[in-house]
């Protein structure tokens, strides 16, 4: 995949060319769909379908923010992942609502099967615990966002964030054991 | 602030690229006595070496999660001359729209299928395009017509598809309660759309409930035709022809629903009709059992792989057995599923059990090749099984097919049957008088053999309880046994046949609960061949006991007993006490306390363990038999220890001649429960035996589902000693479902399940809905044995202590008055103690403690009295009495 043209294309976009989106949004979906695959090998083998499910996400962020100046591809990928944590939030408090509102249903009970899993609750309390990292280190913060939220590697998340791969390596380490010790404490 | 925390950041990566050894004396150096900054560190680090909340996997959060999202963002959009008005589901790869189509004038719902990732290469375009032309040309009532589709701005495939208004199969079958027979009728129109569609050369490939919906009025839709294949999740399983310029990263997608994915589909072989026929046969099993032939969630794909394509999944029939179902689910899901099905539990197993089983299984062969060889093959196998003909996928025994066909011509084989024994009689009557020859006679005695057996297997097949017998062929039975009667009553010219005759009817109808029309037949039974064979016929001796046993149903008891009596001077005489139907007789006579006495009772069933261990010795099924009553004598005498070791004994003979996972080593364990439970002895020990009991009869229900309902009783009572009073009701419940099922609403166990359950309420203080229910029960008994029946008496008496509860003290009083009545007429003056004990409480209840006090006193005088000063009932009458006591002083 030309990642050079990716580029020119977002910034063809960015400068107002909007045939240029129609062009790209496959390319990026592809190699979204690279990217994710290539970095879920290692992890869980169930996360399988994750992978496509972050990249539909990016995708569906793209159709829906066309409006957004994008300055390159990792632009995009820090975007995705912001957008991710607001979407997972978002739901996790619509369902915590509807949880206490006494709807049960189906769904109620898939998430029986699935206890292993990051709950409502955890995420709501990652959430709340990232915002407190938020105050203490922005740039953590971003790291935990990009790696946690949007799932970029180490890599990805250095050239998104304009850092270095050892730095992003000790930010994530420590972001990473302070808040699972926070959470740990709740 | 932010000084200490970049303080912190950096003692803490330095820490981290230092071996942990090294650790400490780097922290104690660099921290320089600050304990709160190495404490700090020191967490970090600890809560750096384990996972924790961040690491546990978020997938299908995330996928609800962006599902919401996205439809939150389509509705109101166009695809292409579709505007999506709703959002219908969400899959990993696609989503469903509800749309309008808006052009003119009419109005037009559709359902648009969108698949998320665009196609990038001209060649998945054009196949897309052709495929489409295909699955436009499907036209069938049960399939879903494809309406149009095209490709986004995007690039995204997408079909328009008829909206089918309807719900997935599973659901529907459950919400409408279809039964198995209901279920296995619906699938049949499944199988024929797939039929039509492979007939076209269209697989299917991802068959699941969700896309079989089910219209209100009962109309099968499938949906999704052939899409697998174009659209992503199934594109690199075409078979045969890859897309060329397929880019790596399409490939590889297994299908998106692996419970339903055909071992071939998993490994990524070529798909043929034969995944379709496995997936029929997952989904059906799954519409049968109620769950999946395999769990597979959190399985990785290598995981799955290997339970899809290696493990033998559990048979419908087996899965709903308590090891089945031990890995699955528990009692109320099980419940749950049967009242979806409309039936019980253990008809469920029964009808899944045999050509059931092996019809899905045949559908769900590993091997391609083994599988159905279509659809329509499929669809007639289930057809065959409605119509109770011998079904394909089972093996061909000459036993199962005389079986099937036994079961599909119930009345004119049983009428083939009782023709056979008149015929068989006959000959041997013939051959007796006439004694022709050595040949002819043991041509009979074979026949003899042969017919007995036949009689015996009719018994069997008639004996209330028996699962192999439907409810519903009771009146079959029914009137086969009228017409058998029909038959006997000619027999006037062979009394002894005819007699034999009457006997076997009479303890039909017995096992049936006509009591009234067993004791008249078997009454002709005695008559005919006492005269035939004089007062001392020991054949005499054996109608007699059959029609004592009907008497004591019927509740007359004096005249069971005398017959009893009678029976028993006729087999010892004949025989001498050492005999095995002397013993049979004594056990029969002492097993019916009331009016044998309790003193009377025990003399017997000591008798009769030890006639039998002097006639088999220790370890003999018999003995084991004489142990359990002995047993039950040592329970009611308070006696709790001695009861448990007898029961004990019992349970270890039985072990021995049967093994362990045997009903009648589960019936010994129930008995020992139940001590343990009504003595207060040991809940636990009490609680594990029922269960363990429990299991093994589940486990072996073929025979012997009845005997369940003890055990199903005592757990509950146990259960609701213990306070779990939910978990008690479900299992009276069951019991009670049980009952229903086999007997029908009109039936003394029913009525008996009906008491069990009032009870139950009653224990938990719901004393209105044990009213409710010793009503109905009182009802039932009264309209099925008359208003004068002892059993009525008894349900008097229930109904009477609820009133108590309930502060209705006129009605009690005038019920335990009629009681005792009855009991009096049935037991002589001195009976019905338990019934003035209850007049006693109702009296204390009142206030009225002199009354109270009277008459307590008297029921304990009377128990006494009738030398059952032993039971149990009358030491805790006496202790009511004492407690009675002490509050009046």
């Amino acid at each position: 995949m030309d990642t050079s043209r990716i580029t020119q294309l977002l910034q063809a976009h960015a400068s107002g060319d909007q045939n240029a989106l129609d062009e790209l949004i496959p390319l990026v979906y592809s190699e979204m769909h690279k990217i994710a695959r290539g970095r879920l090998i290692g992890e869980r083998p169930d996360h399988t379908f994750s992978a496509t499910a972050l990249v539909h996400e990016a995708y569906l962020k793209l159709v829906d923010f066309n409006r957004i100046d994008w300055q390159n591809r990792y632009h995009f990928f820090g975007m995705a992942s912001q957008v991710m944590r607001n979407i997972l939030v978002d739901y996790a408090v619509k369902r915590q609502v509807q949880k206490r509102g006494g709807k049960r249903n189906r769904v109620t009970l898939d998430e029986e099967h699935l206890k292993e899993e990051m709950s409502l609750d955890d995420i709501i309390s990652v959430d709340h615990a990232l915002q407190r990292l938020e105050k203490l280190d922005e740039r953590q913060a971003k790291v935990v966002e990009c790696r946690f939220f949007g799932g970029l590697t180490i890599e990805e998340t250095a050239n998104t964030l304009g850092m270095s791969e050892p730095t992003v390596s000790r930010d994530w380490k420590m972001a990473r054991a302070w808040l699972n010790r926070e959470l740990k404490n709740v | 602030m932010k000084s200490r925390w970049n303080k912190i950041k950096r003692i803490f990566s330095e820490a981290l690229m230092l071996e942990k050894d090294d650790r400490a004396r780097y922290l104690d150096k660099i921290c320089e006595g600050d304990s709160e900054l190495m404490g700090e560190v020191l967490s970090l680090l600890d809560s750096h070496e384990v996972p924790g909340t961040l690491d546990q996997p978020m997938h299908n959060l995330r996928m609800s999660a962006i599902s919401l999202a996205r439809s939150n963002l389509m509705l109101g959009r166009m695809i292409g001359k579709y505007k999506i008005i709703n959002d219908l589901g969400h899959g990993g790869m696609g989503s469903v729209y509800l749309a309008e189509r808006a052009d003119g004038e009419y109005v037009q719902r559709t359902a648009v299928k969108l698949q998320h990732s665009p196609f990038v290469s001209e060649s998945q375009v054009k196949a897309f395009k052709s495929e489409r032309q295909i699955l436009a040309s499907l036209e069938h009532d049960h399939i879903a017509r494809i309406l149009d589709g095209g490709l986004t701005d995007h690039g995204q495939p997408y079909y328009v598809m008829e909206f089918v208004d309807g719900k997935p199969i599973d659901e529907y079958c459950d919400e409408k309660r279809l039964t198995v027979h209901e279920r296995l009728e619906l699938f049949q129109d499944v199988c024929s759309a797939v039929q039509y569609a492979h007939r076209k050369l269209v697989v299917h490939r991802d068959l699941k409930p969700s896309n079989i919906l089910v219209t209100n009025e009962g109309s099968v839709k499938l949906l999704d035709f052939g899409i697998a294949k174009v659209l992503g999740n199934g594109g690199e399983l075409t078979g045969g022809t890859p897309l060329p310029d397929l880019q790596p990263e399409w490939q590889g997608f297994q299908p998106l629903t692996p419970s339903y994915a055909s071992p071939e589909q998993v490994r990524g072989e070529t798909i043929t009709t034969a995944s379709d026929i496995y997936q029929l046969g997952v989904v059906l099993y799954e519409l049968l059992v109620g769950f999946q032939p395999y769990k597979l969630e959190g399985d990785s794909p290598e995981e799955l792989e290997r339970t899809i394509c290696d493990s033998e999944p559990l048979c419908p029939g087996k899965r709903l057995t308590q090891s089945g179902l031990s890995r699955l689910a528990s009692t109320s899901d099980l419940l749950q599923i049967c009242e979806a099905r409309d039936t019980a539990v253990s008809q469920l197993r029964r009808q899944l059990r045999g050509d059931v089983d092996a019809i899905v299984m045949k559908a769900m062969q590993k091997e391609p090749d083994c599988r159905y060889d279509s659809a329509e093959q499929l669809a007639t196998d289930i057809r065959r099984y409605l119509a109770k003909k011998p079904v394909l996928a089972h093996p061909q025994t000459k036993l199962y097919r005389a079986e099937k066909y036994i079961r599909r011509n119930p009345v004119e084989i049983t009428a083939a049957v009782l023709v056979f024994i008149l015929l068989a009689a006959y000959i041997i009557t013939i051959t007796w008088h006439t004694q022709i020859t050595h040949a002819a006679l043991d041509e009979a005695q074979r026949e003899a053999d042969k017919s007995a057996q036949v009689v015996e297997f009719m018994l069997g097949m008639f004996r209330a309880g028996d699962p192999r017998v439907n409810p519903g062929d009771q009146i079959t039975v029914r009137e086969l046994l009228e017409r058998g009667l029909g038959e006997a009553n000619r027999l006037d010219n062979q009394p002894e046949l005819q007699a034999n005759m009457f006997n076997v009817i009479g303890k039909v109808y017995t096992s049936l609960g006509r009591y009234h029309d067993a004791v008249e037949i078997l009454e002709k039974a005695v008559d005919i061949q006492r005269g035939f064979s004089g007062d001392t016929g020991t054949e005499t001796a054996r109608y007699m006991n059959d029609l004592a046993v009907a008497l004591t149903r019927q509740g007359i008891y004096q005249e069971a007993y005398s017959l009893y009596t009678e029976s028993l001077d006729i087999l010892i005489s004949q025989y001498g006490e050492k005999h095995p139907e002397v013993a049979n007789t004594m056990a029969l006579m002492g097993s019916w306390i009331p009016v044998t006495g309790f003193e009377e009772s025990t003399r017997l069933r000591y008798k009769v363990l030890e006639i039998r261990i002097a006639l088999y010795g220790e370890n003999h099924l018999l003995t084991a038999d004489a142990y359990m009553r002995v047993g039950q004598i040592e329970r009611s005498r308070a006696n709790p220890e001695k009861a448990i070791h007898l029961f004990g004994k019992a349970m270890e003979i039985r072990k021995n001649e049967l093994g362990p996972v045997h009903p009648d080593v589960a019936e010994s364990m129930i008995f020992m429960a139940d001590v343990y439970r009504l003595y207060n002895m040991d809940p636990v020990k009490s609680e594990k035996l029922y269960r363990e009991a429990l299991a093994i009869q589940d486990e072996v229900l073929g025979e012997v589902h009845v005997s369940r309902l003890h055990g199903l009783s005592g757990m509950a009572t146990l259960l609701s000693d213990k306070g779990d009073h939910a978990a008690a009701e479900e299992l009276y419940l069951e019991g009670l479902m049980i009952r229903r099922q086999i007997y029908g609403e009109q039936h003394p166990s029913t009525a008996e399940g009906i008491g069990h359950l009032a009870s139950g309420y009653s224990r938990m203080g719901d004393h209105e809905k044990a009213e409710y229910y010793l009503r109905k029960s009182l009802g039932i008994w009264e309209t099925l044995l008359g208003p004068d029946h002892i059993a009525v008496s008894g349900a008097m008496v229930s109904l009477g202590n609820t009133l108590v509860d309930r502060q209705k003290f006129d009605e009690a009083d005038s019920l335990f008055t009629r009681a005792l009545e009855i009991q009096t007429q049935h037991y002589g003056e001195n009976s019905g103690a338990l019934v003035i004990a209850a007049l006693g409480r109702l009296y204390q209840q009142r206030g009225d403690l002199d009354v109270a006090e009277q008459h307590l006193r008297e029921a304990v005088e009377l128990f006494e009295h009738t030398g059952s000063s032993e039971h149990f009932d009358v030491v805790r009458l006496r202790e009511k009495l004492e407690e009675l006591l002490v509050t009046r002083n």
